[in-house]
C-alpha cells in the first residue's frame, strides 16, 4: 500500500533532492522504517534513540497532527499523504500572534472611519481564500 | 564589516555558513546566530553608537545583516519611561517602562521584522510571507511595502475585517485558510520549501529572532549603560525573553556592560495558556503543551518553540514565571492606562499585572531597577475593555446640565 511521504527540506539531500517519496506501510513506524531502508539516515533524524519522534520534528497524516492521532502507531490508509515539518514557531494547540475569536460585536459602528476603508476594500478586496491542503 | 559568523544548532552544535538555513539538518533543532565578541570588543564603543540614528540599526554589528543596507522604517529606539505613578503604587522608586507600541506598526514586532526583511532582500527571495493574525501580519505587511517586495500575508479563516484591513491597506496579498492558525502555520513551513519566499518567522527565523535583542541593548543604552536588576518580559514563543538576555549577555561580552550583576528575567503569562509558567511551578525541564484559554490571543502559543530555553533562562538568572488571570489582565491595562498614560493591548496587560503581583509579593527591592517591556498597543486589541469602561455622561448643550449632571449639584442661578 503505497503512500505519498512530503520530504522537508533539511532532509531531501538523503532523498537525492526528491519532495516526495512512495513507500509502503500500513503504520506510520512502518513507513518511517521503509523510509529509512530506502534512504538511510531519515530515521535517526526523526526518532530519537527510543524510537520516539524528536521535539523539533511534527509529522502529519492527512493534515492531522500525529500527536491528535495514535502517535507513530498511526494507520496510513493506501493514497495517504505524510508530511515531516520542523516544528518552528509554536505548534499544536498554538492560535499564533493577535487573533481574537470569531468576531461577535467588536465589528466598528456604521460611521467609523474603519467602516469606511473597510467599504473600500469591499467584495474584490484582496484576499484569498484556499484549503490548508498542499495538493 | 560583518561580525556575524555563522549558525550553531543549539541543540547538537552542527554549524552552518550564514545562509538562508532554518533548522539544523541533523536534528531539527533551530539556529542561533553567533557573532565574533573579540574583535567586536576592539571596534564597538558606547560614544560611536551614540552618534548614531535613533533605531535599532544603531546596533547593526550585533545584527546578522553584515553589510545590507536595512529596511529602516525607523523601528526601535522607543521610549523608556520613568513611571513614577505606577511605582508610587506599587512600592518601587525606579520603575521603568519600555514601551514598545511607539514603533512604526505599534508592535515590537518591528524589531524582528525589520532584520527579517533586510535579509529577504540580502538572500534575493522573491517575496516576503508569514503566518500571523495581528502585530506580525501589520508589521510584515508595512516593511514589505518600504521594501517594494510583494508580501503574501496567511490567515486562519474567520478574522474580523478590521483586523484583516489593518494588515491589507499595506497592499500585500492576504491568504485566508480555511483552517486553524496551526493548519495556517504547517502550511507556511511545507510553502518555505518550495518557494523562494522569505517566510519571516519560519525560514528565516535565525535572522528574525535577533531583532530582539535590540530591546535589551537600547535599556541599557537608555539607562546610561547599566542593566536593570529585573526585566519582565512575556512569554509567546519565549524567543522574545531568551534574546533579551541574548542581549544583555552580548552587552557584556563585547565590554559596554561591566561585570555586575545579572539582570534578574521574570517572565509573564495569561493563566489561560500559561505552559511555561506550569513546568516552572513543578520544577521541571519539559513544557507541556496546553490548549490556550484566554482573551490575550497574542500570548495564545500553547506549545512555544523555545519554552524550554525560556525556562532555563529564567531560572538561570533568578527569575520567575509568574501569571495573571484575564480578568486582572483587564485590570492591569486600566491601571497602566491611568496611571502612566499608556494604553497597552493585552499582551502589555499580562506584563503590567505579572509586575504588579511580584511587587505586591516582595520580589523587588524598592530601590531596584524594573523595567516592564510593554510590547504593543491598546488599539490593538480594544475589545479587551470593551463594556469596563465608564460611560459617557450625556447632557444637552446647556451650562445648567452640565453643572447639574456633570459636576453633581444645582445650579447657582
Amino acid at each position: 500500500m503505497p503512500v505519498k511521504v512530503r520530504i522537508p527540506m533539511p532532509l531531501r539531500r538523503l532523498t537525492g533532492g526528491n519532495k516526495i517519496v512512495e513507500v509502503d506501510g500500513a503504520t506510520l513506524r512502518d513507513v518511517i522504517e521503509n523510509l529509512e531502508r530506502k534512504h538511510p539516515g531519515v530515521r535517526e533524524r526523526v526518532l530519537d534513540s527510543d524510537g520516539q519522534v524528536l521535539r523539533f520534528v511534527n509529522i502529519f497524516v492527512n493534515e492531522q497532527d500525529i500527536r491528535t492521532l495514535a502517535g507513530l502507531q498511526t494507520p496510513v490508509p493506501e493514497g495517504a499523504e505524510v508530511s515531516i515539518i520542523p516544528a518552528l514557531a509554536g505548534g499544536i494547540f498554538s492560535e499564533g500572534e493577535g487573533a481574537f475569536p470569531p468576531p461577535s460585536d467588536t465589528s466598528p459602528s456604521p460611521d467609523s472611519a474603519a467602516s469606511i476603508m473597510l467599504g473600500m476594500l469591499g467584495p474584490g478586496s484582496p484576499v484569498l481564500r484556499m484549503n490548508a491542503g498542499h495538493e | 564589516m560583518a561580525f556575524a559568523q555563522k549558525l550553531v544548532c543549539r541543540e547538537c552544535g552542527t554549524e552552518y555558513p550564514l545562509g538562508p538555513h532554518y533548522v539544523c539538518e541533523e536534528c531539527f533543532g533551530p539556529l542561533e546566530v553567533h557573532y565574533d565578541y573579540d574583535k567586536l570588543r576592539q571596534t564597538l564603543g558606547a560614544s560611536e553608537i551614540a552618534r548614531r540614528p535613533s533605531t535599532l540599526w544603531r546596533y547593526r554589528e550585533l545584527l546578522p545583516v553584515g553589510d545590507a543596507p536595512p529596511v529602516d522604517m525607523g523601528a526601535g529606539f522607543t521610549p523608556l519611561v520613568r513611571a513614577e505613578n505606577l511605582g508610587r503604587r506599587l512600592g518601587l522608586r525606579n520603575l521603568y517602562l519600555k514601551n514598545d507600541a511607539a514603533n512604526p506598526t505599534h508592535s515590537f514586532k518591528d524589531r524582528a521584522v525589520s532584520v527579517a526583511v533586510t535579509m529577504a532582500r540580502q538572500f534575493d527571495f522573491e517575496a516576503a510571507a508569514c503566518p500571523s493574525t495581528g502585530n506580525l501580519a501589520n508589521s510584515l505587511a508595512a516593511h514589505a511595502a518600504k521594501a517594494s517586495i510583494p508580501a503574501y500575508i496567511f490567515i486562519p479563516r474567520g478574522l474580523e475585517r478590521a483586523k484583516i484591513l489593518s494588515t491589507a491597506v499595506y497592499g500585500p496579498t492576504v491568504v485566508e485558510v480555511d483552517g486553524t492558525y496551526d493548519d495556517v502555520n504547517r502550511l507556511c513551513t511545507e510553502l518555505a520549501d518550495e518557494f523562494r519566499w522569505a517566510f519571516v518567522n519560519v525560514n528565516l527565523r535565525p535572522y528574525y529572532s535577533e531583532g530582539a535583542k535590540t530591546l535589551a541593548f537600547e535599556v541599557v543604552e537608555q539607562l546610561g549603560w547599566r542593566a536593570p536588576d529585573h526585566v519582565i518580559v512575556p512569554i509567546a514563543s519565549g524567543n522574545l525573553l531568551v534574546k533579551i538576555d541574548k542581549g544583555l549577555d552580548e552587552l557584556r561580552r563585547v565590554g559596554l556592560l561591566d561585570g555586575g550583576p545579572v539582570t534578574r528575567v521574570h517572565g509573564a503569562q495569561p493563566a489561560g495558556c500559561a505552559p511555561v509558567a506550569d513546568a516552572f511551578r513543578r520544577g521541571a525541564d519539559d513544557v507541556k503543551p496546553v490548549r490556550p484559554d484566554t482573551i490575550v490571543k497574542s500570548l495564545a502559543i500553547g506549545n512555544p518553540a523555545d519554552g524550554i530555553y525560556a525556562l532555563q533562562t529564567v531560572r538561570s538568572t533568578g527569575g520567575v514565571v509568574e501569571t495573571v488571570t484575564d480578568e486582572e489582565v483587564v485590570e492591569s491595562i486600566r491601571l497602566l492606562a491611568e496611571t502612566e498614560g499608556l494604553f497597552t493591548e493585552t499582551a502589555g496587560g499580562v506584563t503590567t499585572g505579572v509586575l504588579r503581583r511580584l511587587a505586591e509579593a516582595g520580589a523587588f527591592r524598592p530601590d531596584e531597577t524594573v523595567v516592564a517591556y510593554i510590547t504593543g498597543m491598546g488599539l490593538k486589541t480594544p475589545e479587551a475593555v470593551d463594556g469596563v469602561l465608564k460611560a459617557p455622561v450625556r447632557i444637552p448643550a446647556t451650562v445648567r446640565a452640565f453643572e447639574e449632571k456633570v459636576l453633581g449639584r444645582v445650579a447657582v442661578s
